[in-house]
């Protein structure tokens, strides 16, 4: 509600507050989690349990790429992030083309499909996926995880390319069709080009959705050298008496990418949201 | 611009007869289909089909399984023990998550939407929680709600509470721990959504109700509320479906104790099926949900794609 009047200031007062509140709630665990990484083994309990920072230290970190598989954790994610997505953008982009500018029996409804299966939730899927995966023994690699991924990925990635290629005229392809284009030479000569920065964003959130993924990842990998980030961490918990310090240090690993590359993207974030980009 | 006369496509009658029935373009837009296609059917529509012809079975880890009729579906519905707590649960959670993230992310996006300084860092610090990784989510507020955490350690020192609370351990405050800390999770994405809704509100609307001396609440309940309907049952609805499916917060915060105090759909299946190594037992559970689950899907889809049209 954007008034058009000067605000009062009682008006003000309240929507500072309001927003100073709502800020404190949503930095305060990340607060938390860094300064808890950040400090001794003994300094994180009792006593010292304390909100200012002091006798700050990064053995929690060199703990964890020492003597904790971490370092190849955070490899296993990277790859297999990085691979999902890519899969899922290029074909994506291929379907997208196909489903918004080429017409022919049944494109409408496989564009319903999509949807529909995207909001498909992975709790139906983990058991089937588990036992397939067994069949084609693939459990404990890394394959089970880009197969898996691509169940969620591929309907996601190709909705957001397909909305993106709407937005591109039409008449610009016709000119160049004209011209002599063929078809794939359209989509990759005009329409990609001018929809980089959405195929980019489907890209990014394709990798983060994959990056995040916690239940396939867990069902699927169980071997220490085999586990993403989320499912390495998950076994941190479960396992062992819990070192919060490690813990944390580990967890900032984990959230450090996702935040850098929602920055990069946060322009695009709003379209991407209400499609609903991430689950949560 | 003129439309130019289609290129290259001969009268129709003069058309092969496959294309006349598929379309003109069938050819090249099957072929790009095709890797979609191997995806939706190997890696959904086969499972899926698998998953129910388990749920038929005593099928285990690791070992084939007999086929048993709906004796599965029999033992879930009148001999499990934790069932019908675990729907309860689920109804809760989900209903309880979903409220509070609609009414704090409908504060955030009136709060937004007010002519305010460093706007876009507000917004990106507000979403802070719902880009972190959920598991990291989950693991940081276990570490606050702990005995020894810190939320314990500042209720104390303000004196709220003589001695420390088990947040997540007792049977009085698990569920509703697990509630707040999927609304702090999930409300930015509310937030974000609605704010985009109130920014294609006019704003000559408002003013026109203020000449009428409408007050800020008659606006925000005649106005701004009705504006918003389709968003609202959009990620409402969205937020349903993510929330009663959720596995990563329940499992990692409290693994759906004490007992089963906490246990939803995902879970439970969880446990039954690698657990208790029973995976026919445990789809059974998702299975029996799934009607539930396709209906909310088939009243949400036709919202969404009335919104990609406009």
């Amino acid at each position: 509600m954007t008034s058009h009047r000067a605000p009062s200031r009682l008006n003000r007062i309240l929507v500072y507050g309001t927003l100073i509140i709502l800020v404190l709630i949503c930095l305060f665990p990340f607060y938390w989690m860094v300064l808890t990484s950040l400090r001794t083994p003994r300094g994180v309990y009792v006593r010292e349990l304390m909100l200012i920072p002091q006798n700050l230290t990064l053995d929690n970190y060199r703990f964890i790429f020492n003597e904790r598989p971490v370092a190849i954790w955070l490899r296993n994610s990277v790859l297999v992030a990085l691979a999902t997505s890519s899969i899922s953008v290029v074909i994506g982009v291929l379907a997208g083309y196909s489903l918004v500018r080429l017409s022919y029996l049944g494109n409408r409804t496989m564009a319903k499909t999509i949807l529909f299966t995207y909001l498909l939730p992975g709790s139906l899927l983990f058991i089937p996926l588990f036992i397939l995966m067994s069949t084609l023994h693939l459990v404990n690699t890394v394959w089970a995880l880009l197969l898996a991924y691509q169940t969620f990925n591929v309907p996601f990635c190709t909705w957001l390319i397909l909305g993106y290629f709407r937005t591109i005229p039409e008449e610009l392809e016709d000119a160049a069709r004209i011209d002599g284009c063929s078809r794939m030479g359209v989509l990759f000569r005009i329409i990609l080009p001018l929809s980089a920065p959405g195929v980019v964003t489907a890209f990014i959130f394709g990798f983060t959705n994959s990056w995040n993924e916690f239940l396939f990842a867990t069902v699927l990998v169980k071997s220490k050298d085999m586990q993403t980030l989320p499912s390495g961490l998950g076994s941190f918990l479960l396992g062992d008496v819990f070192l919060w310090g490690p813990l944390m240090a580990a967890a900032i690993v984990t959230t450090v990418p996702p935040i850098i590359l929602f920055i990069v993207v946060q322009r695009y974030v709003v379209s991407g949201m209400t499609l609903g980009s991430v689950k949560g | 611009m003129a439309k130019l006369s289609p290129l290259s496509v001969p009268h129709s009658s003069q058309r092969p007869r496959l294309q006349r029935i598929l379309g003109r373009d069938y050819r090249l837009g099957y072929i790009l289909l095709i890797p979609l296609i191997v995806v939706l059917f190997g890696l959904l529509a086969y499972p899926i089909f698998t998953a129910l012809g388990i749920t038929l079975q005593d099928k285990t880890v690791g070992l084939p399984g007999r086929f048993i009729g709906l004796e599965n579906y029999r033992e879930l519905l009148f001999d499990d023990p934790f069932f019908w707590d675990v729907v309860r649960n689920g109804f809760i959670f989900t209903l309880g998550s979903v409220f509070f993230k609609l009414i704090v992310g409908m504060v955030m996006a009136i709060v937004l939407n007010q002519p305010i300084r460093f706007r876009s860092l507000f917004r990106g610090l507000l979403l802070m929680p719902w880009v972190a990784p959920t598991v990291v989510t989950a693991l940081t507020w276990r570490w606050i709600l702990e005995l020894t955490g810190v939320l314990n350690y500042m209720l104390k020192a303000m004196g709220i509470i003589s001695s420390p609370v088990p947040w997540l351990a007792q049977y009085g405050t698990a569920l509703t721990s697990l509630i707040l800390v999927n609304t702090w999770r999930g409300f930015p994405f509310f937030g974000i959504s609605l704010l985009a809704g109130l920014q294609t509100i006019p704003a000559d609307l408002y003013e026109a109700a203020e000449v009428d001396g409408a007050t800020t609440w008659q606006q925000f309940w005649h106005i701004t509320l009705p504006s918003l309907r389709t968003i609202i049952l959009v990620v409402t609805i969205l937020s349903i479906i993510w929330t009663f499916n959720d596995f990563s917060i329940v499992w990692l915060l409290t693994g759906g104790g004490p007992g089963n105090a906490t246990d939803v759909f995902a879970t439970y299946t969880y446990k039954l099926g690698f657990r208790a190594s029973r995976l026919g037992y445990g789809e059974t559970v998702s299975v029996i949900l799934a009607p539930v689950l396709v209906g909310i899907i088939l009243i949400l889809s036709p919202l969404m794609l009335r919104g990609e049209n406009e």
